[in-house]
């Protein structure tokens, strides 16, 4: 079968055809008439351009949807380091780290070794992709874990 | 960054995601329905071969016509 664009295209040129032949097209069917034809061409680029603005309306949303995923851990990130410098109980910031670590897809630095890990083989890597709504979810409780901790909310932000 | 902001930063992220999802879910519909309208039956492919066939019984197989459907098609 013929992609989509082909056959529109030679749909047209069929329909342009049958016109030229004027009286002599003279099908049984009323579903091959001129009329007929004529009709399911224009739905057939209405649908084509539809599927166009729907792509097209998807790609925006997509990239929009990637800008803001992207912001979230540089903003996880620079919250952490605001509370580092607040001096909340080491268990908090510790929570806290391991959920910026989620969003960044970090994982452990480079080399370093988990407890009870024998080998550098056995280093846990973070994710190279997390799954959107898996982002949306680690920063939701990010934001709980942040807004519980009376230190960062007490202090003077801009 | 206040709490506030954070929320507002989550808040914008999920509109986003939801809106994504949604012009996924349009694109895929108007796919669907072009699918339909060009394979499905009395669809475009399908008139396409039926014009044809007529072409073929109408002018013979051999005729100018008939030729110029099949390169057109």
């Amino acid at each position: 079968m013929l992609s989509i664009v082909k056959t529109a295209g030679s749909f047209d040129k069929v329909l342009a055809s049958c016109n030229t032949l004027g009286a002599r097209y003279q099908p049984a069917t009323a579903s091959l008439s001129i009329t007929a034809l004529s009709e399911l061409s224009e739905r057939a680029n209405q649908s084509m351009e539809a599927v166009k603005q729907a792509r097209t309306a998807y790609t925006l949303a997509q990239n929009e949807r990637r800008k803001h995923l992207s912001d979230l851990p540089r903003i996880a990130t620079r919250v952490v380091r605001m509370l580092a410098s607040a001096g909340i109980p080491p268990e908090l910031l510790e929570d806290a780290k391991a959920l910026k670590d989620k969003l960044t897809s970090n994982g452990p630095a480079k080399g370093k070794q988990l407890p009870g890990a024998t080998d550098v083989t056995s280093v846990k890597r973070g994710p190279v992709r997390k799954h959107m709504l898996a982002q949306i979810a680690n920063f939701s409780q990010f934001v709980d874990l942040v807004a519980s901790i009376n230190a960062y909310t007490l202090m003077r932000l801009s | 960054m206040k709490i506030e902001n954070l929320h507002e930063k989550l808040a914008v992220a999920k509109d986003a995601t939801l809106a994504a999802n949604q012009a996924k879910i349009n694109l895929d519909n108007v796919v669907a329905e072009r699918k339909q309208l060009f394979a499905g039956n009395d669809g475009v492919y399908p008139r396409l071969l039926a014009v044809k066939e007529y072409f073929r019984a109408a002018f013979g197989f051999t005729s100018s016509e008939f030729v110029l459907i099949c390169k057109q098609c």
